[in-house]
């Protein structure tokens, strides 16, 4: 595979822009960007979307999306140092919102879905129901 | 967030199981999680009569255990939300009014168990997939 991108110019891009893009939702921004420098192995593209939950959404250059999430002490990735029991639990969960995520957009007559399918689901029950007529 | 959880769980409650030939309805995000929870209230044996019961993989850090039942005594409809958190030291269990608890021994046990089957089960016959690629099953030919 071809590197065109410098993988250190990208993880420091990434942590800058995740820093940017974390300032408007959540004071820990530095923590963020800790956190992305962390599991800046492989590289990764900037921050590619936030969540109304805080979470936030960044992808690799292999086109996998690792989430960061809030927490008290700031923020962590979705794709490292999960205890055993929460590996399983999981993967099997990533797996399955993944596979939902793709049947629905290849099914269903909403607009269609982009690759964080976690962010579709939250948008969709957070929405107030319509009421039938 | 109990809004958004009651809000979930009435997705399953309140609204009619897909239903006619699957290649002619366009199902939602919400259809397919009713599908899967379809297997998921199979998975820790019989339902007890008057009793509803939901189980699913909400996002990829969250699974949910709904049961609704009516109270012989007082008559008044239950309900109970159980969510189970994927955090990177353990699984945490969350009910409300409860304090939340670190699951571990035989719950922590059935729980990995009732995931594992929900995971093959759920890719196998709600998405066709094999749950260890993640890749479709090929079409059999007729």
């Amino acid at each position: 595979m071809s590197e065109t991108t410098n993988p250190s110019n990208v993880t420091d891009m990434a942590a800058y822009r995740a820093r940017r893009a974390a300032e408007s939702f959540n004071p820990n921004a530095e923590m963020l960007g800790d956190a992305i420098e962390a599991a800046s192995n492989p590289p990764i593209a900037p921050v590619t979307e936030v969540l109304p939950d805080g979470r936030a959404h960044v992808r690799t250059v292999e086109g996998n999306v690792i989430t960061f999430s809030p927490h008290r002490e700031g923020y962590e990735s979705d794709k490292v140092n999960l205890a055993p029991e929460s590996q399983e639990l999981f993967t099997a969960a990533l797996q399955i919102t993944g596979a939902r995520g793709n049947a629905s957009s290849l099914l269903a007559d909403a607009s269609p879905i982009p690759n964080n399918n976690n962010a579709t689901y939250i948008n969709a029950i957070t929405q107030p129901e319509q009421k039938a007529a | 967030m109990r809004n958004f959880l009651l809000k979930t769980i009435h997705l399953f409650t309140g609204g009619q199981t897909p239903a006619g030939d699957a290649s002619l309805k366009k199902y939602s995000e919400r259809d397919l999680l009713r599908m899967e929870s379809a297997i998921g209230r199979q998975l820790f044996g019989p339902v007890p009569a008057g009793h509803q019961r939901e189980f699913f993989c909400l996002d990829a850090r969250t699974w949910i255990w709904y049961e609704q039942w009516l109270d012989p005594r007082t008559k008044k409809q239950m309900e109970q939300t159980t969510r189970y958190e994927v955090h990177t030291n353990g699984i945490i269990k969350i009910q409300e009014g409860q304090p939340y608890v670190v699951l571990e021994g035989e719950e922590l046990k059935n729980l990995r168990m009732a995931v594992k089957i929900y995971h093959e089960r759920v890719m196998r016959e709600v998405y066709n997939r094999n749950h260890l690629t993640g890749e479709l099953f090929p079409v059999a030919s007729s």
